[in-house]
C-alpha cells in the first residue's frame, strides 16, 4: 500500500496549478463561460505544448506515456479551477476511443494532431434517449456504394460546434437479444453535408449541441474498429473517462470546501466569525468527509487502472460517491455563504453548476448503484 | 498510489479469517452463547478464545519485537481488527486496542514487563475507567479522586459506561490527583487491579440486552507504582490513547458481515413474485451499503497508512470513526426495512432472519456514534484540527 503521489505527480500538480492561476483565474472562467467557443484555443494550445493533452497516451502517438494517477492530478486541478475546456470529450473520450479501436493509420493520422492541440474531436455517444447504455443508440449507419450513410440525432455533445471531427457511435445491425451487438464507430468530418447543429443551453455552460445527421456520407475507410463490435471498447473508454471525471469532481469538491471554510473564517456575525459556530463547523466536517470520500474513491479507481486490475466496480463506486459528494458539498457551501452566495459574484456557483452537470454525465449515483448491484452479483 | 494489501498481508488476512472461521464454527460456539454478555458468549469462551488468539501471536502482530510482538506494522493490526469483527469473535480486548500503545509509550520498565506479555498472550483483560456521570464528552471535568497516602493512591468516586468491569482483570483508570489545578492539568492515569477491595461494578443493561456497568470506587488502594507516565499529565496521555482507539477497521468487518447476511436473505426470499434481490429499491440499498463500506475501508487504509508512515492522523481518524459508526446505523436500519415485519424478530424468537442480527445491531449501533468521543466531538475535531476553523 502506498497512498502518496510520487514526486513527478506532485510536480505536475504544482505546474498545473501555477499555470491555471496564471491563465485561467475566476474572471477568465466567467469570460469563457460567456464566450461562443466556451474555451480558449490559445490556452488549449499552451496546454498541448506542456504535454498535458497527451498525458496518458503512448509516446509513439505523440503522448507522454504517463499513468492514470498522473491524469488524476491534472483532472483534480481542472476541477478546482474550474477550467472550462474540452479535455473530456476532445482528448480523453475521442483519443482513447481512437487508441482502442483505430487502425494504425487512423492513430498515426489523428492522434498526434489531437494531442498537439491542432485537431478538435467530439465523441458522439448519447442521443435523445439520454442513455449511456447500448439500447439508447439509434443513429443508423448503412452502406451505400463505397460509403457509409449516417442518419439520426445525437444529443448532449459537449463542445461540438467547434469540433473538426466527430467520432459517432452508430447502429449498423439490429439484435433484439443483445443491443450491444451491432454498434460501430465512425470518424466523421464535422463539415460534412447533412450535419446540422443546434446549441443546447445548459446550466454548466459546457457548450452542448444537438447534432442531426441527415444522409451524411462517410468514406468507407472511416469505420473505426470492428464492424458491429465497437461496444466493448466504447464501454471501456467510457469507464476510464468516468474515473477521470471523478477526479475532476473530487478537485471541485475540495475547492468548494476550501472556499466555504475560508469565507466562514472571515464573515463576522454576532461579533464572531461564523466559522466558530458549531452549526457551521459540523457542516464543514461533513463536507470534508464527503470530499475525502470522493478523492480517495477516485484515487483507488485510477490506481487500479495503473495496476492492470479490474476497475469497473470501483469506478462505479467512485461515480456514485463523487456524484453525491460534489452536489452536497457545493449545496452546503452555498448555505454557509448565505445570501451573498446566491449571486454570481461569488465563486461557489461555478462549482455548484458543474456538480450537477457532472452528476448527470456517465450516469448519476442511481445509475451506478445499479451497476454496483450487478457487479455484486445481485 | 496503490490501495492494495501486499501478498504477505493478503496471506495474513486469509490465515486469520480461516482461524476465526474455525474458532467461531457452530460446533465450537454451540451452547456457549450468553446473550446478556457483551459480544454474546460466556466468559470462559471469551477468555479461551482470547488466549488462543494470543498464543498464535496475532494480538501482538503489530507490536515492536522488544515487547514480544511481530513488528509487522499497523496494517496487520487493522486486518486483525477487521477479521475479528467480521467473524464477531470476542478476541481483541481493549488491552490490545487501547491500553498497549500508551503503556509502551508512557509505562515504566516494570509495568511493561508485567503487563505487556500478559496482554500479548491474551491472559488478562481490561476495562476502561474514563467516563463519569458528570464527565462524558467533557471528560476533563472528571471528579473521581486519587489521593496519595504513603505508597498508595486511595481512590474514591464513580465511573459509568464501564462496559466490561464485571469481567475485567484490570481497569485503565483516569482520576483526579490535583483538584486545585486547572481541570486538564490535575488528572493522572493508572492501572487498577479489579480484585482490589472497594470496587463495586453494578450492571447497566443496554437496550440491546448486553451487560455494561457503572463502577463505584470506595477508598480503593492502588500502589503508586501503578501510575502510568507522569503525575497530573494523564489528560494528555488519554488524548494519545484515544487517537489509537479511533483507528480501527472493526466497524467495516461488522458491516461486511451484516451486508452478506442481508444479500443472502434477499437472494433467497421472494416478495411480489420475485426475489428481493431483483427489486430495484432493494438493489439500490444493498449497493449503497457496499459503496459505503468501500469508502470506509479507504478511510481506514488512509489512517493505517499514515500511522505506518510515522504520521499522526488527527482529523482522518475522526472522519473514519464517524463514517464507520454511522454506517452501522444506516445498515441496520435499512436491513430492518428490507426484512419488513420479520425485521423486528429478536434472536430468541422463532422465524428470526439472520439470527436476529439486524434488530440487535439496530439497537447496539446507537453506542457507536456516542462512545469513544461522540460524533459531535469528532466533527469539532475535524473542523478545528482538520480545517483550522476558529474555536
Amino acid at each position: 500500500m502506498d497512498l502518496s503521489f510520487n514526486t513527478e505527480q506532485e510536480q505536475l500538480r504544482q505546474d498545473v496549478r501555477a499555470f491555471l492561476a496564471q491563465e485561467c483565474d475566476r474572471a477568465v472562467v466567467r469570460e469563457l463561460e460567456e464566450s461562443e467557443l466556451g474555451y480558449s484555443p490559445e490556452m488549449w494550445k499552451k496546454m498541448a505544448g506542456r504535454g498535458w493533452l497527451g498525458l496518458v497516451f503512448p509516446e509513439a502517438h505523440g503522448g507522454r506515456g504517463k499513468g492514470f494517477m498522473d491524469l488524476v492530478v491534472l483532472m483534480e486541478e481542472f476541477g478546482r479551477c474550474p477550467c472550462p475546456c474540452p479535455y473530456q470529450t476532445g482528448v480523453l473520450q475521442s483519443g482513447l476511443a481512437l487508441l482502442e479501436l483505430g487502425s494504425e493509420a487512423q492513430k498515426r493520422d489523428y492522434l498526434p494532431r489531437i494531442l498537439g492541440g491542432d485537431l478538435r474531436f467530439s465523441l458522439c455517444l448519447t442521443e435523445p434517449s439520454a442513455s449511456y447504455d447500448p439500447w439508447g443508440v439509434q443513429v443508423r449507419g448503412m452502406t451505400r456504394g463505397e460509403s457509409w450513410v449516417l442518419n439520426g440525432a445525437k444529443m448532449f455533445i459537449q463542445y461540438a460546434a467547434s469540433a473538426d471531427y466527430y467520432l459517432v457511435v452508430a447502429r449498423t445491425r439490429d439484435n433484439d437479444d443483445d443491443p450491444s451487438d451491432g454498434l460501430s464507430l465512425f470518424l466523421v468530418d464535422a463539415r460534412s453535408d447533412g450535419i446540422s447543429r443546434t446549441p443546447l443551453v445548459t446550466i454548466a455552460d459546457d457548450k452542448q449541441c444537438e447534432i442531426i445527421f441527415d444522409q451524411v456520407l462517410v468514406p468507407r475507410q472511416n469505420l473505426v474498429g470492428p464492424l458491429h463490435q465497437a461496444w466493448p471498447a466504447v464501454r471501456k473508454v467510457m469507464t476510464l473517462c468516468t474515473i477521470a471525471m471523478c477526479a475532476e469532481m473530487a478537485g471541485g469538491t475540495q475547492a468548494a470546501l476550501e472556499y466555504a471554510v475560508e469565507y466562514s473564517k472571515h464573515r463576522v456575525q454576532f461579533g464572531r466569525p461564523i466559522g466558530s459556530f458549531q452549526a457551521i463547523q459540523h457542516y464543514a466536517a461533513n463536507m470534508l468527509t464527503d470530499s475525502d470520500a470522493a478523492r480517495l474513491s477516485a484515487y483507488e479507481a485510477a490506481s487500479l487502472v495503473d495496476a492492470g486490475e479490474p476497475y469497473e466496480m470501483v469506478a462505479s463506486q467512485a461515480k456514485a460517491v463523487c456524484s453525491e459528494a460534489y452536489q452536497r458539498v457545493t449545496a452546503t457551501g452555498h448555505q454557509i455563504l448565505g445570501g451573498l452566495g446566491f449571486y454570481k459574484e461569488l465563486d461557489m456557483q461555478l462549482w455548484y453548476r458543474r456538480a450537477k452537470a457532472m452528476e448527470q454525465f456517465f450516469g448519476d449515483a442511481d445509475y451506478h448503484r445499479e451497476r454496483v448491484a450487478q457487479l455484486m452479483g445481485l | 498510489m496503490d490501495f492494495r494489501f501486499n501478498e504477505e498481508q493478503v496471506a495474513f488476512q486469509q490465515e486469520i479469517r480461516a482461524f476465526f472461521a474455525e474458532e467461531m464454527a457452530p460446533e465450537k460456539t454451540e451452547g456457549r452463547g450468553e446473550r446478556k454478555e457483551m459480544y454474546g458468549y460466556d466468559l470462559e469462551f471469551e477468555r479461551a478464545l482470547r488466549r488462543k488468539t494470543g498464543d498464535r501471536g496475532y494480538l501482538g502482530v503489530a507490536w515492536p519485537e522488544e515487547y514480544g510482538g511481530q513488528a509487522k506494522g499497523m496494517f496487520y493490526q487493522a486486518i486483525l481488527g477487521y477479521e475479528a469483527a467480521y467473524a464477531a469473535a470476542p478476541a481483541v480486548d481493549i488491552g490490545v486496542s487501547i491500553v498497549a500503545a500508551p503503556l509502551m509509550l508512557f509505562g515504566t520498565p516494570e509495568q511493561k514487563e508485567f503487563f505487556l506479555p500478559k496482554i500479548l498472550k491474551g491472559e488478562i483483560n481490561f476495562c476502561l475507567g474514563y467516563s463519569e456521570p458528570g464527565a462524558g464528552s467533557d471528560l476533563a471535568s472528571l471528579e473521581t479522586r486519587a489521593e496519595i497516602d504513603g505508597d498508595d493512591f486511595v481512590i474514591t468516586g464513580q465511573k459509568i459506561f464501564t462496559t466490561g468491569a464485571h469481567k475485567a482483570d484490570y481497569c485503565w483508570l483516569a482520576a483526579r490527583t490535583d483538584p486545585e489545578a486547572p481541570k486538564h492539568k490535575g488528572i493522572s492515569l493508572m492501572i487498577v487491579d479489579m480484585a482490589s477491595p472497594g470496587i463495586t461494578p453494578r450492571p447497566l443493561w443496554t437496550i440491546a440486552g448486553w451487560r455494561h456497568n457503572e463502577m463505584f470506587l470506595d477508598h480503593v488502594r492502588v500502589p503508586k507504582t501503578n501510575l502510568i507516565g507522569e503525575l497530573h499529565r494523564g489528560w494528555y496521555q488519554v488524548a494519545t490513547a484515544l487517537d489509537f482507539e479511533r483507528s480501527g477497521f472493526a466497524s467495516y468487518g461488522t458491516a461486511q458481515r451484516g451486508l452478506e447476511k442481508l444479500v443472502a436473505y434477499c437472494k433467497q426470499h421472494w416478495r411480489n413474485g420475485r426475489p428481493l434481490s431483483k427489486d430495484p429499491l432493494v438493489r439500490a440499498k444493498l449497493a449503497q451499503v457496499a459503496i459505503d463500506i468501500s469508502v470506509g475501508l479507504r478511510f481506514t487504509k488512509l489512517v493505517a497508512w499514515m500511522q505506518a508512515e510515522g504520521q499522526v492522523p488527527s482529523h482522518e481518524a475522526s472522519v473514519n470513526k464517524i463514517w464507520g459508526s454511522e454506517l452501522l446505523r444506516r445498515l441496520s436500519n435499512e436491513g430492518m426495512r428490507v426484512l419488513g415485519l420479520y425485521g423486528g424478530l429478536d434472536a430468541e424468537s422463532p422465524h428470526a432472519p439472520a439470527g436476529g442480527w439486524f434488530p440487535h445491531e439496530y439497537l447496539h449501533s446507537l453506542a457507536g456514534t456516542i462512545g469513544a468521543g461522540s460524533n459531535e466531538i469528532q466533527r469539532n475535531v475535524i473542523a478545528q484540527r482538520g480545517l483550522g476553523m476558529p474555536r
